[in-house]
């Protein structure tokens, strides 16, 4: 494990200073559908691009974040959450990875993952647009208090699946459904497909018929790519040998900053949906 | 005519007395007698010569702790009932030792009330033997509801008893598409009740899953989960335990006041995850931590590792790792994940297969009192 720094001063200066910034969450129905990886590789390719990030891990009470990252943060979300609370600051509580972008770790015990409530997140999040470009949340699965008011702060929603079973696609349709009852606007939901032409007996075209929309994202199968990034603590999209699951998330990226429709004069992703 | 049997009834609700006074008149074998405080002490109960005592230990003066000690020196065949309002582990453990002879949950329904009372006239002690076995995971995708499923099909045929299964995931309850049912009535409808439903009328709130396994579905959508409430949860388990020799509770991954809950009313609380060769058993670690809050947590605290091939050794390395017991139950993704797409858990899943065996052997040793 490498032992990051903490309570640094931001070397990295915002792009668009002054602005808030964006709040992008990863979210699943079912567990492990990749959220962590995804949104671990999300951070690196936007702060490859030099934007000011931060992955915030609230699955408070086991996420995978630091895991993944090979990481041992010195502070961590309950550090943040221990201080009083006109004198929170997330600045003192952020661990700096060696891959460009902060991570705001989950707290090193579960019971110290129970006690966060949702107010502290919500004062955390605000604080932390603040001081990025982008603030990417990795949460837990499902709906609960917390995840009401993570869903309430966020711009942009990822929703990954798998589709392995009958039962987690009825759980991703019930959990669309939940969104629409929330009044979450659709345009801001990116549904992606994880592990694109897995062995399954489901096809994909009869679930985009459930759902009642189509996947927008396609990420493909690559089991032992990933576990080897997990086991190299790095990336795929950081690794010199970009293979095909790294360019479909650079791909996913270029879309939501409107990148790659720019290219072609058309304006698309988070903005462009503004218009649409 | 063959005397009738003398059952004497100290219990200072007036409505619940007249109520068992009413239904013990109707039957030809039973002499009711009505007993209340004031009526002249234990010397007084004594010389009614009961057979049976049914005694309501919510009323303290009553202080079954000196009660019924005494009453078994001078009334040595008396069979003696404990009825309660309240009901959980340590009640449990306390008026068993106190060598009551049965248990009632309070409000009573009729069916439960003259079971009792026909078992302790024939000596049968009736106390709930039942086992409450919770399943909790730190994350989901563990296995865990295939697991209970075929558990609970196992446990029946190891017991020839009934088996329930309670699905209290508080999100995203799939126990009815992994067992193709279209439930009645879910938990949420129970926990509505639960102030008028006995354990009797309890049991129509399970659906059949085979002549043996029945399950309580889980809430329809999230939104209704938030009907779902620790103390509700607690209730509802110990209303459901004369019901069923073992209790199954599906709970929803990670720690929360339903986990929580659920955990301490359990008789067993089993940590279940899935081997996926990143950072499952580390999770596993962090939450034993947790557990060993539990009063007597090595006894009540396991684990299940699934999709990791069963080897004793490797066991045995985990057990010491994790710091309580571990069965490992091998992988049969392609089996399980049609049986959960065609909703046939219970009937596609036979036996035979390695899974099916391994999971046997864990009903085997939980009937056994092992782990």
């Amino acid at each position: 494990m490498v032992n990051c720094m903490t309570n640094q001063s931001p070397k990295i200066k915002r792009k668009n200073e002054g602005i808030k910034g964006s709040v992008f969450t990863f979210f699943s129905t079912a567990s492990a559908v990749g959220k962590t990886v995804l949104s671990v590789n999300y951070a690196a390719d936007l702060a490859e691009r030099g934007y000011k990030v931060c992955l915030a891990d609230l699955d408070l009470q086991f996420g995978d974040v630091c895991n993944y990252l090979g990481i041992t943060p010195e502070k961590t979300f309950f550090n943040y959450y221990d201080q009083d609370e006109d004198k929170r600051d997330t600045s003192l509580c952020m661990t700096e990875t060696q891959f460009g972008f902060d991570v705001l770790a989950a707290p090193l015990e579960v019971d110290e993952g129970f006690i966060i409530d949702a107010e502290t997140i919500v004062q955390a999040i605000n604080q932390l647009r603040d001081d990025y470009d982008y603030v990417l949340l990795d949460t837990t699965t499902g709906f609960t208090g917390i995840s009401l008011a993570i869903l309430e702060q966020t711009d942009v929603l990822y929703l990954p699946c798998v589709v392995d079973f009958i039962p987690s696609i009825k759980d991703l349709k019930l959990g669309l459904d939940t969104l629409h009852k929330l009044q979450f606007d659709y345009q801001r939901v990116r549904l992606i497909l994880n592990r694109n032409k897995a062995e399954t007996q489901i096809s994909t075209k009869d679930v985009e018929a459930l759902l009642g929309r189509p996947f927008q994202y396609f990420i493909s199968n690559d089991y032992q790519g990933i576990m080897q990034s997990i086991k190299d603590a790095k990336p795929v999209v950081l690794t010199e040998t970009k293979n095909k699951l790294a360019d479909e998330i650079s791909d996913m990226v270029s879309e939501e900053l409107g990148e790659k429709e720019e290219q072609s004069g058309g304006i698309s992703g988070w903005f462009g949906s503004l218009f649409k | 005519m063959a005397q009738k049997i003398r059952v004497c009834i100290w219990d200072e609700d007036s409505d619940s007395r007249a109520g068992m006074l009413r239904v013990l008149g109707n039957l030809d074998d039973y002499q009711a007698i009505e007993y209340r405080s004031g009526a002249g002490g234990i010397a007084n109960l004594e010389n009614l010569r009961p057979q049976i005592l049914l005694l309501d230990v919510d009323y303290t003066i009553a202080q079954p702790d000196k009660l019924v000690p005494e009453l078994r020196k001078t009334l040595p065949e008396l069979k003696i009932i404990a009825m309660s309002k309240r009901w959980d582990e340590s009640s449990r453990q306390r008026f068993g030792d106190l060598g009551f002879d049965a248990m009632l949950l309070k409000p009573l329904d009729i069916e439960s009330f003259l079971k009792a009372v026909e078992a302790a006239n024939q000596g049968k002690g009736v106390k709930s033997n039942c086992q409450v076995l919770s399943f909790f995971s730190p994350k989901g995708k563990s296995g865990r509801t295939t697991l209970i499923v075929n558990l609970a099909l196992a446990l029946a045929r190891v017991s020839g008893e009934k088996v329930g299964i309670i699905d209290a995931e508080t999100n995203f309850a799939d126990m009815d598409a992994f067992l193709n049912l279209n439930p009645r009535s879910t938990i949420v409808e129970a926990l509505r009740d639960l102030t008028y439903l006995t354990s009797g009328t309890l049991e129509k709130y399970f659906e059949e899953v085979s002549d043996k396994v029945f399950v309580l579905c889980g809430a329809n959508t999230p939104q209704q989960a938030a009907f779902v409430e620790p103390e509700g949860l607690t209730k509802l388990i110990n209303l459901a335990r004369p019901n069923f020799r073992y209790l199954l509770v599906d709970l929803a991954p990670g720690f929360n006041p339903i986990s929580i809950a659920a955990a301490e009313a359990s008789e067993k609380v089993y940590l279940t995850t899935m081997a996926g060769g990143t950072f499952e058993i580390k999770h596993l670690e962090r939450a034993m931590e947790i557990f060993k809050s539990l009063d007597n947590w090595q006894q009540r605290v396991g684990c299940v590792i699934t999709r990791m091939a069963p080897d004793v050794r490797r066991a045995k390395e985990l057990e010491e790792e994790i710091g309580c017991p571990v069965t490992l139950i091998p992988n049969e993704y392609l089996l399980c994940s049609e049986a959960a797409n065609n909703g046939r858990m219970a009937v596609d899943i036979g036996s035979g297969s390695p899974l099916t065996q391994q999971i046997d052997r864990m009903a085997f040793a939980i009937h056994d009192g092992g782990r």
